[in-house]
């Protein structure tokens, strides 16, 4: 057996791997860089090849045209699969593009392509320069170098980081402003397109005459299997599944081995990747490891926790001049105003006729017990409620109607609970993705600096939990919203780099010129950051004013302490500290 | 045309069992076992090695089940020790993967060539002009002895209790002392048998790897029709698929009708789903 592999059988395996190569990307990049696992990426080739076979025995057309025709009839295919990712997601979406696939293989296994039994076939010719296997290879080669290179320059565009956004968490994605819809269906455009641009290429392989048995399910979720294996979502990673998925049968053949053998290499690859416990789907081979930007330690960033940057120092060019508060000199509605919010989880009511003003330029503050529902009112003012009975109004802009990328693009911006940024992205890369857009490097720079982060070509991978929540922070102001919620952003700063914080956020309605709603559990930094205080309970609010005062009535104390709380004006400024040995209040249980 | 669907009656009643078999994978090993029918497929393969190598049927099929469910033990194992901790897509990913290998190594050790295998229960009989296979009432039979069985453990027992908070969260429940691997491979095992069972049932009628092992498909439809949850709806979802795919071969052009039957599956998943994500509005995504 061995010696009888000749240079035309490495010529044909070597389109070979260029096409697969081709799948394994289009697969990969719905899967690494979306989330989104579609099983179906020979069901988009498939049409390449039948569009391909098509025009052959009506047309005769040049191959570029060819080749463009195949991406564009895989399109709508992919648009269609797309829509149904709008609505499905996880192994859902899985189990219906699996459907998919065998639908489209008994297809092609019944039907087979266009003219394939016929005696006046026509068969598909290349063009005179590329008769043979090698060069043919050599075009398809560059041809698959130049779609990674689009892809490449593509994934450095806000809208190809978004893609990053949707993957990690939908909300996110949304919070920023973006569809996440227009994320999902343009990735299945272009990874249609890839895909059928791969059977354009396995049409002209064989001359017209694919074999219908190259669509079979295993085939399909064969590659998936590599192109987890490989952690596809890179060009790098595609060559290499392409190599290995076309020549490793060859491989094993050579030396007497069935070629089938080498889908269980595959999926026994895919499995041992997959229980690595990366918690994704990939594996992280060279290409795709990432080190921290040189000359930057991997330590947490230290703020300098003393003092603030005074709010009047510090002038940037391009806005308006600072030093007079923005509020009362633009408008006279206020930043936010909620009237009577009301929201019910069934029979749960986690918010009941809540109002709230925030005037322009004011930094207020919402604390409460947990459960209080401050979350929820954040989720309400953002769009994540799916229904709420009240008025929201934003600059004077009501929401009601408004989908939560709506609002965001209205001029509302929070953060969440749960970090969510992504450790792929750098710091500043991550920021960009929220302006609307273009971006504004020295917005951009001008908050790093603010809020000492570390420098924007630094990976979040690289950056402490805390941290990264501060990047969040920053990320949303770079859209210069109207209103900011925060979500306890100080959860996981230590104590001096919270009171840094708190002072950052006292300054920001001078500085960027936004309202501020605060949520945080720590009543030191909310008392010394904030001019207005609210106090929820049990989705009611209990107390309004000025923090001084609210921290003093007795129904905060009794939020906080339950109903037995003594009637120490000293013991209820901290909750949670409670009357050590005062008879009156063991006397009242 | 009665008699025309009650052909489906048995493929349906082999995807109700599987589909059972996929719901207990999922309801305790929170995965969606794309490889379900495929340690069956093996055995089953096997299974005609040890009769043509002149061993006596009964032996050959006891063999054939014990090799199922041993390679649903391995298949359980790997869940268990390496992805406690993973989300439900990346366990269906490896689930994916395992199908592609034990796909391709049963391609391999046995070829796809015509095998001939043994018929476990032959013959039909009428019931009112309507004609019934015996194969297809032993696999209801066992279906729905099986569906009340899972209800019954679920719902109603300590057992039950145990498998359901492993499904929730392992790792929670390793926490509170429950040795989740024991369980989840014993769920794997068992699943593994009765799917075994299942497949050298209708081995004789299917005949192909390819096709043996694509017989999860219509079985995770019928297990869709129940939201993954609720048997019974399993059951009548497994029949009405069964019932379709009997009927649609009356349609004139046998090509399509081929294109057809394995469009029922897609059509089913794809509007069931849809139709249960309906209410799914903003506030749930994350």
């Amino acid at each position: 057996m061995a010696g009888s592999l000749t240079n035309d059988t490495w010529n044909f395996a070597a389109i070979t791997a260029v096409w697969e190569g081709m799948l394994v990307l289009s697969a990969g990049l719905l899967l690494e860089r979306v989330g989104l696992l579609a099983l179906c990426p020979m069901s988009f080739a498939g049409v390449g090849v039948y569009t391909v076979v098509y025009l052959t025995q009506h047309e005769s057309l040049p191959l570029p045209l060819m080749l463009a025709a195949a991406l564009l009839a895989a399109i709508p295919v992919g648009i269609l699969v797309g829509g149904i990712a709008l609505r499905l997601r996880g192994v859902n979406l899985a189990v219906v593009t699996f459907a998919f696939a065998m639908v489209t293989s008994t297809f092609f296994n019944t039907f087979g392509f266009p003219a394939q039994f016929s005696f006046d076939r026509k068969a598909l010719m290349r063009p005179l320069v590329l008769t043979s296997d090698r060069d043919f290879f050599l075009m398809a080669y560059s041809v698959l170098i130049l779609v990674g290179l689009l892809l490449s320059l593509h994934s450095r565009t806000e809208r190809g980081r978004a893609w990053l956004f949707v993957r990690s968490s939908e909300r996110a994605c949304l919070a920023t402003g973006r569809s996440v819809a227009a994320v999902k269906i343009e990735a299945f455009v272009i990874s249609a397109a890839i895909a059928g641009l791969a059977g354009g290429i396995m049409a002209y392989q064989t001359l017209g005459s694919v074999s219908p048995s190259l669509f079979d399910p295993l085939q399909a979720i064969s590659l998936v299997a590599v192109a987890v294996m490989v952690g596809a979502g890179s060009l790098t990673g595609a060559i290499v599944g392409g190599i290995f998925v076309a020549v490793l049968p060859i491989v094993l053949g050579d030396i007497g081995i069935n070629s089938t053998v080498s889908s269980a290499f595959f999926g026994i690859g895919a499995v041992m990747v997959l229980s690595k416990g990366t918690g994704g789907m990939t594996a992280t081979w060279p290409w795709i490891r990432r080190s921290p930007a040189p000359g930057v330690s991997a330590a947490p960033s230290s703020g300098s926790g003393t003092t603030a940057q005074t709010p009047v120092a510090r002038q940037v060019g391009h806005r308006e001049p600072a030093g007079s508060p923005a509020s009362g000199s633009v408008t006279d509605a206020c930043a936010l105003e909620i009237q009577g919010l009301t929201v019910r989880y069934g029979r749960v009511m986690a918010l009941s006729d809540v109002s709230l003003k925030l005037a322009p330029g004011v930094v207020a503050g919402l604390i409460g017990p947990n459960g209080a529902g401050k979350s929820t009112l954040i989720d309400a003012v953002s769009g994540f409620v799916p229904s709420y009975t009240g008025r929201i109004t934003v600059a004077g802009q009501a929401l009601e109607h408004l989908s939560p990328n709506a609002r965001a693009r209205h001029g509302v911006a929070r953060t969440f609970q749960t970090c969510r940024t992504m450790p792929e992205l750098t710091v500043g890369a991550y920021m960009s993705v929220f302006a609307r857009h273009h971006v504004d490097q020295n917005l951009r720079d001008e908050l790093i600096d603010y809020f000492e982060l570390p420098p924007a070509n630094q990976l979040i991978e690289f950056v402490d939990v805390g941290t990264r929540r501060v990047v969040e922070l920053a990320g949303a102001l770079v859209a210069r919203p109207k209103v900011l919620l925060l979500d306890e952003p100080a959860a996981g700063l230590g104590d001096l780099q919270s009171i840094s914080l708190g002072n950052k956020i006292r300054a920001l309605p001078m500085r960027f010129d936004c309202s501020v709603l605060l949520i945080e559990h720590d009543v030191e930094l909310v008392r010394s950051a904030v001019d207005e205080l609210t106090v929820l309970d049990f989705g009611v609010v209990v107390g309004n004013g000025r923090p001084g005062e609210v921290l003093k009535l007795q129904a905060v104390a009794d939020a906080y302490l339950g109903d037995t709380a003594p009637a120490n004006p000293q013991s209820m400024d901290l909750p949670g500290a409670m009357a050590a040995g005062d008879p009156s209040a063991q006397a009242s249980r | 045309m009665l008699n025309q669907a009650a052909t489906g009656l048995f493929p349906g009643g082999i995807y109700c069992l599987i589909g059972i078999c996929l719901l207990l994978v999922y309801r305790v090993g929170a995965v969606v076992n794309f490889s379900q029918a495929l340690a069956g497929t093996f055995a089953a393969f096997a299974v005609t090695s040890l009769t043509s190598d002149g061993l006596p049927t009964w032996f050959a099929i006891t063999a054939g089940l014990l090799l199922g469910a041993a390679i649903a033990v391995v298949q359980g194992m790997v869940m268990a020790r390496y992805l406690i901790e993973a989300s439900v897509l990346v366990r269906t990913g490896v689930s994916i993967a395992m199908a592609v290998t034990l796909f391709s190594l049963s391609l391999v050790i046995f070829g796809d060539n015509p095998r001939n295998f043994p018929v476990i229960l032959g013959g039909k009989f009428s019931v009112g002009g309507i004609e019934l296979q015996t194969a297809a009432i032993l696999a209801w039979a066992l279906a729905i002895v099986c569906g009340i069985a899972l209800g019954l453990t679920l719902s109603r027992t300590r057992l039950g209790i145990v498998l359901r908070a492993i499904a929730h969260s392992a790792p929670t429940a390793e926490t509170l002392g429950v040795r989740t691997s024991r369980y989840v491979v014993g769920v794997w095992a068992v699943a593994g048998l009765i799917t075994t069972f299942a497949v050298i049932l209708i081995a004789p009628a299917t005949g192909s790897v390819d096709a043996m092992g694509l017989l999860v498909g219509p079985a995770v439809a019928a297990v869709l029709l129940g939201g993954f949850r609720r048997i019974w709806l399993t059951v009548l979802g497994a029949l009405g698929i069964g019932l379709a795919e009997g009927v649609t071969p009356m349609i004139s052009n046998t090509q399509l009708a081929q294109v057809c039957d394995s469009a029922v599956p897609f059509v089913v998943i794809a509007a069931v789903l849809f139709w249960s994500q309906r209410k799914v509005s903003v506030g749930d995504i994350r």
